[in-house]
């Protein structure tokens, strides 16, 4: 890895090493500028899919900034209400559409909570095992999509090359590239198949070795820094009255992490890195992304050493019905915190099926991030704050 | 459109016209959902749909041939989806991929879904699947450019011989 | 703090507020008075002891004729403790409104707005509920209220059949207005599809006989009729 000392002294416009400041920034006050209402959205390449943003400019300068959700609102929660736990189960996987598999894996914890069901060990590696995996695609997609947003283009396809072979590996398990529905109450749907562990290792070693270039050409790289040091600070009491979590919460220094304070699955028993950061600009949340990637390397490792032999599901009912009651179960989605909320009466369909997701609260700290900020720098912010739209808008 | 639209070209220079049109669609980047991962990866190294003449970068509306719509098409969005579709100027096709963009898909009894694109813009090319491997939409490519090889434009233009193609039915 | 630490708690300081505790799967949930919502998440959010720091939803869910109810969670990234705070909202069904929670979590804004496009719950405080978060501006009615029917379920369970018993005697349909919760389900499907293939195909395996219960059709896993709802849905295994 690369040092990553800030670069703030080799940044400021028109100076020499040594030099002072050669222009003076007075603000707008002197210049002729004019107020407009400016709507970037719905259709937009820049904001990850059918997100709106109404901002009010004074000149370049954001005054303020509305997001306008909804686009993407395909009535989860009242669908669910007429689906059995498998159909909700596979349309769970809809929402997060690049961490498909955690956020059925979220449906599958939270049920075997209100059914107390014993999960077989075996079942429960392999769901860990296919969790990290998910992480690494959801967290390469973003690596490639806030790059070229920022006018990088060769990362996306860096990427998406790395994310081809781990999804060829998860097609060799599941049958799906993006859409698993491996998960089901009490284990998942099969075993792995012959060779599976072999194959996941030598794709770590391969996905390993190819994560210093990101590190040296993405983060190490000046004009990346220059866009993004100082960008958009998050504090983090105002993120997390607003529910921010995953990484851009650990961004703002504060080690919040399902998988360490809540464990669920067997990740009591293995090493979590949790990478924070320490201002909580986007810059930061960049490298804890990145640093996320290489802390579930290591984890997927851990998991192959540790991986048991055993049956990977229970025999369920004809329909698995949950008692009457209800509960909150929560996961970490690689976006942030994941939580289903769950009200049965006992019936097969469920009475109310709340799903907690963690972009909603994401997108809603945005207006703070982008009150003062530039047009060019409004681009780095709403990309470095991570979010799915299916998942803001469920 | 000129002459186009009025005489039907000989058949030589309806042939060097369409193989043109054919081998440089440029895409509208117009993804709502899923499904427009799967259109992302199959822009990517992997698949790659640009040796096919397909090139995602048209950089708005009004630069486009292709519109491939890709994930669920909602009631709020349908008004922009449509205002996009007459934004782009004829010749125009779209491909409708992923099955949420077809009927609706697993949103089918939702009430805040358009069940399908084409109750708002006329398809030409059904990609079915939830999603479809990048593969079915190198097919639906394929289909496409196919039929652009052995259309009359003249007719094209006036509305005539728009069957949607299905791919993989 | 574990449950019964925290129920403690809660009852030494804010005890008259409680209606009642409960402790289910792992979560801990306290049923407070509406009017005293605002106090007591404002404790949990101040005191050292219940440090709940961070704002993790709220919601609506809607409990029949009993009205509506409001669910918050809060959790402490301190103290590693959720609390689940629930009230029933006054107002019953015509009228509900709720006691916003902004002024103590700048979180709960987006939620109790889309709370409200949800269920048609108002809340008292809230900086500004309308335009409709997630549908459309001009949506008509509450989606998640159990009164709202799903039109696609209604209009034309799959694909599209009609019984001889629903036409009255004039060959015209009988519209019927179902239930909360009538909607056709998942297995109302497989049993409607599974009766029209015995219908098409008298005399073959799939003829079951008239003794052939909707419980036998529903947890037959053999029929042929597969419901299909969701593209991507497994089969048992």
């Amino acid at each position: 890895m690369s040092d990553l000392a800030t670069p703030q002294e080799a940044i400021r416009p028109g100076t020499a090493p040594g030099e002072d400041i050669a222009l003076e920034f007075r603000g707008t006050a002197d210049f002729d500028t004019s107020e407009m209402t400016l709507s970037i959205g719905p259709a937009h390449p820049a904001t990850h899919g059918v997100l709106r943003i109404v901002m009010d400019m004074d000149g370049e300068r954001v005054v303020d900034a509305r997001p306008v959700i909804g686009y993407m609102h395909r009535g989860f929660e009242k669908l669910a209400e007429h689906r059995d736990y498998r159909q909700i189960m596979a349309l769970t996987n809809r929402h997060d559409w690049l961490s498909g598999f955690n956020n059925e894996l979220g449906v599958a914890v939270t049920l075997e909570k209100i059914l107390q069901m014993e999960v077989p060990d075996r079942a429960q590696w392999i769901r860990m095992l296919m969790a990290e995996w998910g992480r690494i695609l959801n967290h390469l997609m973003f690596v490639g999509s806030y790059a070229i947003e920022l006018g990088a283009i060769t990362p996306m396809f860096y990427a998406f090359r790395e994310r081809e072979d781990i999804q060829h590996l998860m097609e060799s398990a599941t049958g799906g590239r993006l859409h698993f529905t491996y998960n089901q109450p009490g284990g998942v749907k099969i075993d792995l198949p012959k060779g599976f562990l072999r194959q996941s290792d030598e794709l770590l070693k391969l996905v390993r070795s190819r994560l210093p270039d990101y590190f040296d050409l993405v983060l190490g790289n000046e004009i990346f820094q220059a866009r993004t040091v100082g960008i958009g600070p998050l504090d983090p009491a105002l993120a997390l009255r607003y529910g921010v979590t995953g990484p851009t919460l650990q961004a703002c220094g504060i080690a919040e992490d399902s998988r360490v304070t809540e464990p669920y699955l067997k990740y009591g028993e293995i090493d979590v890195e949790v990478p924070v950061g320490r201002n909580g600009d986007a810059f930061d949340r960049f490298y804890v992304l990145l640093h996320r990637i290489r802390a579930s390397l290591d984890m997927i490792e851990q998991i192959h050493d540790a991986m048991p032999s055993g049956p990977v599901n229970v025999k369920l009912p004809k329909m698995v019905k949950a008692p009457e009651g209800h509960v909150y179960g929560r996961i970490e989605n690689p976006l942030g915190q994941l939580g289903y909320y769950l009200q049965s009466s006992g019936s097969k369909t469920p009475w109310r099926f709340k799903m907690r997701t963690p972009s909603f609260s994401n997108v809603q700290v945005l207006p703070h991030l982008l009150r003062g900020t530039l047009v060019p720098d409004m681009v780095a912010v709403l990309g470095s704050v991570f979010f799915v739209v299916g998942d803001v808008d469920r | 459109m000129g002459v186009i639209d009025k005489v039907d070209l000989p058949k030589p220079v309806r042939y060097v016209f369409n193989w043109g049109r054919k081998y440089s669609l440029w895409c509208f980047n117009f993804g709502l959902a899923c499904c427009a991962i799967e259109f992302i990866a199959a822009s990517t190294s992997r698949h790659d749909f640009i040796r096919l003449g397909v090139i995602p970068f048209a950089h708005g509306p009004r630069q486009a041939d292709l519109m491939i719509v890709s994930g669920t098409l909602t009631d709020k969005m349908a008004p922009a989806v449509q205002r996009l579709y007459e934004e782009m100027p004829e010749p125009k096709y779209v491909i409708s991929f992923g099955s949420c963009a077809n009927t609706g898909g697993p949103y089918w009894d939702s009430y805040s879904v358009t069940k399908g694109v084409d109750q708002i813009i006329p398809v030409d090319v059904y990609v079915p699947g939830c999603p479809p491997r990048p593969e079915a939409l190198l097919d639906g490519i394929i289909a496409l450019q196919d039929r652009i090889q052995n259309e009359n434009p003249r007719e094209r233009l006036a509305g005539r011989g728009r069957d949607p193609i299905i791919v993989g039915g | 703090m574990d449950a019964t630490a925290l129920d403690q708690y809660l009852h030494e300081r804010v005890g008259d507020a409680i209606i009642s505790t409960r402790d289910q799967f792992d979560t801990f949930t306290v049923e407070v008075h509406p009017d005293r919502l605002v106090e007591v998440a404002t404790l949990c959010r101040d005191d050292r002891g219940l440090a709940c720091n961070m704002f993790d939803s709220s919601f609506g869910v809607d409990e029949g004729e009993d009205g509506f109810a409001v669910v918050v969670v809060l959790y402490s990234t301190t103290q590693f403790h959720r609390i689940l705070l629930r009230v029933m909202v006054p107002g019953g069904r015509e009228a509900p409104v709720a006691p916003s929670l902004t002024s103590v979590y700048e979180g709960a804004n987006w939620m109790e707005r889309e709370t409200w496009d949800m269920f048609g719950i108002e809340f008292d405080g809230h900086p500004g509920l309308a335009p409709r978060i997630l549908t459309v501006e001009n949506f008509e009615g509450w989606p998640l209220r159990k009164d709202f029917f799903l039109a696609s379920r209604e209009a034309k369970p799959w694909p599209g059949l009609k019984e001889p018993a629903e036409l009255d005697e004039d060959g015209n349909v009988i519209d019927k207005v179902p239930g909360p919760g009538g909607a056709p389900g998942p297995t109302d499907l497989d049993e409607a599809m599974a009766a029209q293939a015995r219908a098409a195909n008298p005399g073959s395996v799939l003829a079951a006989g008239p003794e052939d219960t909707v419980a036998e059709a529903a947890a037959d896993d053999d029929t042929a009729a597969a419901d299909d709802d969701t593209a991507a849905a497994g089969e048992e295994s």
